[in-house]
């Protein structure tokens, strides 16, 4: 069964101003996701994950230098070229919402919890403060919030609580698409699981399509469907979850793999030697080739295109399918 | 550390904790208090007769506070005011003759400070002929007044009046055989019976009961004499009266409302007006941010004082004019700054990003998000800025540029410095007023201070 696709970006660029020149934070992204799949976007700090999401949704810094590509969501239209007023009546929350990173930022301290949940119906739908608040309960209760938080502010409730409480104010507007932008990063390991689960029960229950991003490919395993591994503002592998963990193709894939520690294998997590490049001077060719071991001339005079191995597993080496990956 | 308040009920519960805070609220809600007991006590005609110099001509001249009796009850003395008279008509053939007598005693160890007569005559077409004399404890009598009065009252300036001082210079030639150069009525009345008795600092003070006796003469059947003797302390009141005998009392308290309501309502509106202008202008953009930054550069660098000087000079003015025009001269000053400073940090917190992205407008967002943010510290800003209006009027006042109607603290002060209060020694007269608003002033910069402890947490104490 072949579903349509709910977004599909295509050459997506935002490049930042700066003093030293422009940053190159997304440099030609394109992907597409169908309804009810999860993306994950994995990568280091710096490698262009939250600046794609904010490109996707529009939200963009003061010093944007360079906004181009495009971003067809649903049956809205491209979200690059369209004017700021249409975005905000017809994408914003209605179609995505996003969760930003650090649950604890983006609540605000001296508003009270439920009349931040009930802020987007009261702007997008006209509700009352009255119609609101029975529709923010809800939310709240969908993500396993006990009602007295309603009348509570952020600085009273746990790190866990105000996760949920920031995932329910995405969820109020019911969007078919939710960025998660790291929502787990500053949470202890059992609070992470329980949003984990939580996140898989909200997609079955809904039907929700997810870009969930994050550092943790162990935990992106857990939701993705499709997993897109970014590195200095490019993506450099993207594929079906299986492909990508089973058969990872790019070296820098399977050096992050790598690196990931095992419960049950005795094997030594490994490290990629050297630094995330600078994006605002990144090298020439493949923009991993200074810390990949596969280096050669070519990688470091051209720079290789996204190729499908088949199935929709893509990647952009010049040596793709001639890297052994073993497990 | 405890959490940071939020709500504004709780930030004034965490103030009025703290020591400074419940102190300076404290030092408000007296001042509220005195203010708003002040029509009742002194009520408005009071203060409206500030300027009316007869209103007050009971009062000693630059007494000081009545308390300190009980200090140096040697060297003060209080009023003595005589006016109860026994009367007294007989008929001698063709005349009339009224005989009022009173008396009083005298046990101050001080002599007065001076002694005045007044005279309520009233008759049909001829002026009566009245003698007023004073017989002292030791058996002597001095004539005070020895005239033909007008109708109505008249004030018989023993003290002062050169005319009457002459009576009592007969009086002197008798006892001393001289008449001095200089003859001081209020101590010669009042001394023993000595060669000093017209010098204050050797004369002794004669204690007893003194009785005077207003006798007026005419042909006239319906003639009528009320007579009043004040004998002026040196001592009256709570606060002591100033050159024109006005009870400084009234003053005081009347500065009372007159500052808090200046202080309090020209610090909450330009605060609030321009923290909302300055949050505003930063939020809005960079173009509306430096409009509103350079008209707060330039209205912090124009000289208000002089300027209201000027349209002092040019309209006439009272307490709420004044206020309007410094509330103008401070639309956008350096809460403005203050405020933009925060806003430039505020716009950068995620859930400021969060709200863009749920497609808030931007006005909402300021109402919202941003004010809200900033709110508790202006608190600490209206105590803060309270004050320096409290000041500003206080000195244009001081300048004779306040309102002329009422009495001020301000006012207060500028007299006594004209009088040159301070080289004579009336010390209670400058003393008060500025106590008034040290007290005043105190009660806000506590507050204010409290307010910043429980707003800005890192002055917060662990």
């Amino acid at each position: 069964m072949k579903m349509t696709a709910l977004l599909s970006v295509s050459g997506l660029h935002l490049y930042y101003r700066t003093s030293r020149g422009p940053v190159r934070a997304v440099d030609g992204v394109s992907l597409e996701l169908k309804e009810g799949e999860t993306l994950a976007v994995v990568g280091e700090s710096g490698s262009g994950k939250s600046s794609m999401a904010y490109a996707i949704i529009r939200v963009l810094p003061r010093n944007v230098q360079r906004y181009c590509g495009s971003v067809v969501f649903d049956d809205a239209g491209d979200i690059v070229s369209m004017d700021e007023e249409s975005v905000r009546r017809k994408v914003r929350w209605k179609g995505i919402s996003m969760v930003f990173q650090g649950a604890m930022n983006s609540l605000n301290p001296v508003v009270k919890v439920g009349e931040q949940i009930m802020e987007p119906l009261i702007i997008h739908l006209g509700y009352t403060k009255e119609g609101a608040r029975g529709e923010a309960a809800r939310a709240m209760v969908d993500v396993g919030l006990p009602d007295y938080v309603m009348d509570r502010y952020p600085h009273e409730l746990s790190g866990g609580m105000k996760q949920r409480a920031v995932i329910s104010m995405a969820l109020v507007m019911k969007p078919k698409l939710v960025i998660l932008d790291e929502p787990t990063s500053a949470l202890d390991v059992m609070t992470q699981a329980n949003i984990m689960n939580l996140l898989k029960r909200l997609k079955r229950q809904y039907g929700l399509s997810y870009i969930f991003i994050t550092h943790d490919l162990a935990l992106a395993s857990e939701l993705a469907d499709i997993v897109a591994i970014m590195y200095a503002g490019k993506i450099v592998e993207l594929g079906s979850a299986e492909d990508v963990y089973l058969r990872p193709a790019h070296p820098y894939t399977q050096k992050l793999l790598r690196s990931v520690p095992l419960l049950r294998e005795d094997r030594e997590p490994e490290f990629i030697p050297g630094a995330p490049p600078d994006l605002v001077d990144p090298p020439p060719g493949c923009r991993f080739h200074p810390r990949c071991p596969y280096a050669k001339e070519i990688c470091r005079r051209e720079e290789p295109e996204l190729k499908d191995m088949g199935g929709e597993h893509m990647v952009a080496c010049h040596f793709t399918g001639e890297l052994r990956w073993d497990g | 550390m405890s959490e940071q308040p939020v709500g504004i009920k709780q930030i004034f519960k965490e103030v009025a904790k703290s020591k400074a805070g419940a102190l300076g609220f404290a030092l408000l809600v007296a001042m509220l208090i005195l203010a708003m007991f002040t029509p009742i006590l002194a009520p408005y005609n009071v203060a409206r007769a500030w300027n009316d110099l007869r209103y007050w001509q009971d009062n000693p001249a630059l007494a000081a506070p009545a308390w300190v009796r009980f200090l140096s009850p040697n060297s003060y003395s209080g009023t003595v005011t005589l006016s109860n008279f026994s009367l007294e008509r007989s008929f001698h053939g063709q005349y009339t003759l009224v005989r009022r007598t009173g008396s009083f005693v005298y046990m101050y160890d001080v002599f007065p400070t001076e002694v005045r007569l007044l005279l309520d005559v009233n008759y049909t077409a001829r002026k009566p002929r009245v003698i007023a004399t004073l017989e002292r404890p030791d058996g002597k009598g001095v004539t005070l007044y020895n005239g033909m009065p007008v109708k109505g009252e008249n004030v018989v300036s023993v003290s002062v009046d050169p005319k009457y001082q002459k009576l009592i210079g007969y009086f002197l030639y008798e006892e001393l055989g001289y008449v001095p150069a200089a003859i001081h009525p209020e101590i010669v009345l009042f001394a023993k019976k000595s060669k000093y008795m017209n010098d204050r600092q050797r004369a002794d003070v004669l204690k007893g009961t003194y009785i005077l006796e207003v006798d007026a003469i005419s042909f006239e059947k319906n003639l009528s004499v009320q007579p009043k003797l004040i004998v002026y302390g040196n001592s009256y009141g709570i606060a002591g009266t100033d050159n024109y005998r006005r009870d400084l009392t009234v003053g005081l308290m009347w500065g009372a409302p007159v500052a808090l309501a200046f202080g309090t309502i020209a610090a909450v509106v330009t605060v609030l007006l321009q923290v909302v202008i300055g949050a505003a202008g930063a939020w809005i953009g960079p173009r509306a941010d430096e409009i509103v930054q350079r008209a707060a550069d330039f209205f912090l660098v124009i000289p208000v004082l002089p300027i209201l000087i000027l349209i002092n000079v040019v309209y006439t003015i009272n307490i709420w004019l004044l206020l309007s025009w410094v509330i103008l001269f401070s639309i956008v000053g350096g809460v403005t700054k203050i405020s933009r400073s925060m806003v430039l940090q505020i716009r950068e917190e995620q859930y400021v990003e969060a709200a863009l992205s749920y497609g808030a407008s931007k006005k909402r967002i300021l109402t919202f998000h941003i004010l809200p943010r900033i709110i508790p510290y202006t608190f600490a800003l209206i105590a803060l800025s309270a004050p320096s209006y409290v000041f500003l009027e206080a000195a244009l006042s001081f300048l004779g540029l306040g309102d002329p109607n009422i009495p001020s603290w301000g006012r207060l002060l500028g007299q006594a410095f004209d009088a040159g209060a301070l080289y004579y020694g009336w010390w209670w007269w400058v003393i008060f007023p500025a106590l008034m608003i040290m007290l005043v002033s105190l009660g806000f910069t506590l507050l204010s201070y409290a307010f910043d402890k429980v707003v800005n947490p890192r002055l917060r104490e662990e």
